[in-house]
């Protein structure tokens, strides 16, 4: 009900209002926000405080525990899963993508209900990340707050229950992810790339696909979860050695026609700038795109029609897949995947100049250390390279590597990578796509 | 063992890790090496350790500002009191125009000249424009900050009909973004009559006449020096930035003229609807007449939109949708609502500023047979916030906002 007052002011009331301050209309008596606060206070802390390094302790039971402080008001704390796509079996097949979706319901310690309501009052997100080699649960907090999220991940995986009640609601996300998944070319183009260069083990989808979204009970669910995180102390997943060569080429409807063509490349962390000697995504908005992006010279001369062409890369802890993406109108397909293939040609025969080293050296560092000015994103270095190699590597100090590369190291590298066996996966209208044994 | 915890801002290591080992062994583990002691730095304490910023007015009223937090690389940009709310109905579209023109070479350097400069050191040029801003920065290494930005543009006759397509084919892209479409058609209506009702992009027939002179005229009335701020983050010396901008940009117009005027902008109550049953699903913006950015009822607004609201990665505002795998045991009672009746597959609630005026409100995509119920739920939750929202329900709201903001300030 409405406070009568409001409608009719009372005498009384007004001469008090004159006296005091208004007591309704907050708003009206704040200040307004472009005003400096008057009771702002700044400097109640000791300033310069010591930057801080990575810190690994190790816990008798294996599981290591890393940290840095930022001294930011903002936390972020995850889980790392060493179990993924790459890792999962015949009878596991797509169960990565499953747990993903099923991260945060109860288990035998909480309730989903509890987990959701109580990070939430404490301001916190919960997040489920998978891609090919790793699982990741992870929470923005306030600092303050870090113990507690760490108690809500830690039964997560500590107790795990999978109640078949509460399986139903993952299961339907499946298929909106699956669904999305087909709506975006991009995706299927690299999905299936993965799968004719590598088979098995990182050729594995990370989706799990529609014959397996059945596949799944809860008791199967909490087994493969107790055996991944617990039980095989050292699982080591089949390491990748070959890289199978082959190409995949599917029809969809659209005028366009999207191809990635590659070979095997770096694997994590080693010389992965390779990538900028090709040419990647745009420096400067509505810019011409063409002035260090040598695979998209090489495209565009080679078409009047409208092209894309850009380096790809993929790096994973033991391989890794470096190449092109190339979008083109389905006319022009042929001339253009034949010009980009000759780049693949020049480079391997050592037409990479001074000027192009220095540019891909200053373009990665640039990257990795403008990368690095997120939180986010030294979340997820520190978190995958101590999964990786169990020691971490600054990008300050992987900057220094690459400065110390030489032309003679990158020659030698482009060389091995650009003659490398390549695989082929291309989507759209397909009708004049060239196979790779005319491109080759 | 292979999983792992990385976390910062860590102050009871051992407590942690007690709580983590204990239930896969039955038993707690032992630090292997110990943690160098840093000082316990609370949640209050460290929302005092940010550089501070540093602001000086160079003599024809420019602004300089930057917060210096050491690091190699930096963002410094210049930020445009101009926006498409400054056009008239003869030229809108004029000031995203010059957005496209901003790269394309200087007086100094030609277009080709400028991308090997900027490719060749591994810095970003970006820019873009809203109803009332027009913002162009560069990401870079500290010690290369850019000194030939925007001032000297050539707006080459060539140029300008080059990027005459580039801007429609953007519109076609801009037309199959429903979201995009939506919020144009919000504020074609909400404020219609004035600027702000206009889009950003301008009607197909101005972007195919806009002249060179139109884009002259436009720098001349509004690029100046009091209405720009040019700005910067990372590592960067406050002094140095100012002598450059001292000697670049001294040449701007210091006066205030009557095209600096703002004027204000009316809101109408109003609805527009455009019908397509083939449609799948139907996309729908509600909203009322909100606040200013300065106005102090700002923070009041958001913390509303964070009742209904969840944290997400990628905007400071309360969203949902269903893949959020809390499901029904989320907080929002509007989300609930969405899950319990199969309503809305989205939704985000917003609160989108302008100088004097804003628009608060909802943007919500379901399945054409659910709308009417969803906004049956939408107002009753509206209702529920004016009259009786809980002080728990505040509470999560300003703690979820607060993690939010500082989601955003991450990075430079």
């Amino acid at each position: 009900m409405l406070p009568l007052w409001r409608g009719l002011p009372s005498v009384s009331r007004s001469l008090t209002c004159r006296t005091s301050p208004v007591k309704r209309l907050f708003a009206h008596a704040a200040s307004p926000l472009n005003e400096p606060l008057s009771d702002f206070q700044t400097g109640n802390v000791e300033s310069n405080l010591p930057t801080q390094s990575v810190q690994v302790s190790s816990l008798a039971n294996g599981l290591k525990v890393v940290s840095l402080e930022t001294y930011s008001p903002k936390s972020r704390v995850g889980l790392f899963i060493d179990a993924a796509s790459r890792h999962e079996t015949p009878e596991t097949l797509g169960i990565t993508h499953m747990l993903r979706n099923a991260a945060f319901l109860g288990n035998e310690e909480r309730s989903g209900f509890i987990i959701a309501r109580e990070l939430e009052h404490s301001g916190a997100s919960l997040e489920a990340t998978c891609d090919r080699e790793r699982l990741i649960y992870s929470s923005d907090c306030l600092r303050d707050n870090v113990e507690f999220v760490v108690k809500n991940l830690a039964s997560v995986v500590n107790k795990p229950a999978f109640y078949p009640w509460e399986l139903e609601g993952p299961m339907k996300h499946l298929k909106l992810d699956l669904a999305m998944k087909d709506s975006q070319i991009q995706i299927n183009v690299v999905e299936e790339l993965h799968r004719v260069a590598f088979r098995k083990t990182l050729g594995n989808s990370l989706y799990c696909l529609p014959h397996r979204t059945g596949a799944f009970s809860p008791d199967l669910t909490i087994k493969y979860f107790q055996l991944k995180s617990y039980t095989e102390a050292n699982y080591v997943g089949q390491r990748m050695a070959l890289v199978g060569v082959g190409e995949v080429i599917n029809f969809r409807p659209g005028p366009l026609v999207h191809a990635v063509i590659a070979t095997e490349g770096p694997r994590y962390n080693r010389l992965i700038y390779s990538n900028k000697l090709l040419g990647v995504t745009p420096y400067i908005k509505w810019g011409s795109n063409v002035a260090t992006n040598r695979v998209l010279r090489a495209a565009s001369n080679s078409t009047a029609e409208a092209c894309a062409a850009s380096a790809f890369s993929a790096s994973y802890s033991d391989s890794g897949l470096f190449g092109c993406y190339v979008v083109a109108e389905a006319a022009s397909a042929p001339k253009v995947m034949k010009s980009v293939v000759d780049q693949f040609a020049k480079a391997s025969k050592g037409d990479i100049s001074d000027e192009d080293v220095t540019r891909a050296k200053n373009q990665m560092k640039a990257h990795l250390l403008m990368n690095s000015e997120s939180q986010d994103t030294i979340f997820e270095d520190i978190g995958s390279q101590i999964l990786t190699k169990g020691t971490y590597t600054s990008p300050g100090e992987v900057a220094a590597v690459v400065d110390s590369i030489t032309k003679n190291d990158v020659l030698t590298v482009a060389k091995r990578v650009f003659s490398g066996k390549p695989t082929l996966s291309a989507a759209g209208d397909v009708s004049l796509m060239p196979g790779l044994d005319e491109l080759f | 063992m292979a999983s792992l915890i990385a976390f910062r801002g860590l102050n009871n290591a051992g407590r942690l890790a007690k709580l983590l080992s204990s239930s896969a062994k039955g038993k707690s583990g032992v630090l292997a090496c110990k943690r160098s002691t840093s000082t316990a730095l609370s949640y209050e304490q460290s929302l005092y350790n940010v550089p501070e910023t540093k602001v000086t007015t160079l003599s024809n009223g420019m602004r300089v500002a930057s917060e210096d937090s050491g690091l190699s690389t930096a963002t410094v940009g210049l930020w445009i009191d101009a926006g498409s709310r400054f056009e008239t109905e003869k030229n809108n579209g004029v000031a995203h125009f010059l957005e496209h023109m901003a790269f394309k070479g200087t007086k100094n350097r030609s277009q080709m000249e400028l991308e090997l400069e900027v490719e060749n050191m591994g810095a970003h040029l970006n820019a873009y424009t809203s109803r009332e801003q027009t913002v162009y920065y560069a990401k870079v290494f500290s010690q290369d900050i850019p000194k030939d930005i925007i001032q000297n543009s050539t707006l080459g006759e060539a140029e300008i009909e080059r990027e005459r397509g580039v801007v429609l084919r953007e519109m076609q892209e801009v037309d199959t973004q429903l979201e995009e479409v939506v919020f144009d058609h919000l504020h074609a209506t909400a404020y219609q009559g004035t600027p702000l009702g206009r889009t950003i992009l301008g009607p197909t027939e101005n972007v195919k006449t806009i002249s060179r002179d139109d884009l002259v005229e436009y720098i001349s009335n509004h690029y100046s020096a009091p209405r720009i701020v040019l700005a910067a983050a990372g590592g960067v010396d406050h002094d140095a930035l100012v002598k450059l901008a001292e000697n670049h940009f001294s040449g701007l117009r210091s006066t205030y003229e009557t095209h600096d005027k703002l004027t204000p902008c009316r809101y109408t109550g109003s609805e527009i609807r455009v019908r397509d049953d083939d449609m799948p699903l139907a996309h729908v913006a509600l909203a009322v007449e909100g606040c200013g950015w300065t106005h102090p009822d700002y923070f009041g607004l958001m913390v509303a939109n964070m009742v209904s609201g969840f944290v997400t990665k990628c905007m400071l505002i309360g969203s949902w949708d269903r893949s959020f795998s809390a499901g029904r045991n989320i907080s929002s009672k509007l989300a609930q609502d969405m899950v319990q009746h199969n309503l809305a597959h989205s939704f985000m609630s917003f609160n989108t500023c302008y100088t004097d005026t804003g628009l608060w409100g909802i943007y919500f995509v379901s399945d054409k047979m659910a709308i009417d119920n969803t906004i049956y739920c939408i107002q009753k939750e509206w209702m529920r916030i004016c009259t009786s929202v809980t002080e728990h329900e505040v509470a999560r709201a300003k703690n979820l906002l607060k993690t939010n903001i500082l989601m955003q300030l991450d990075g430079v």
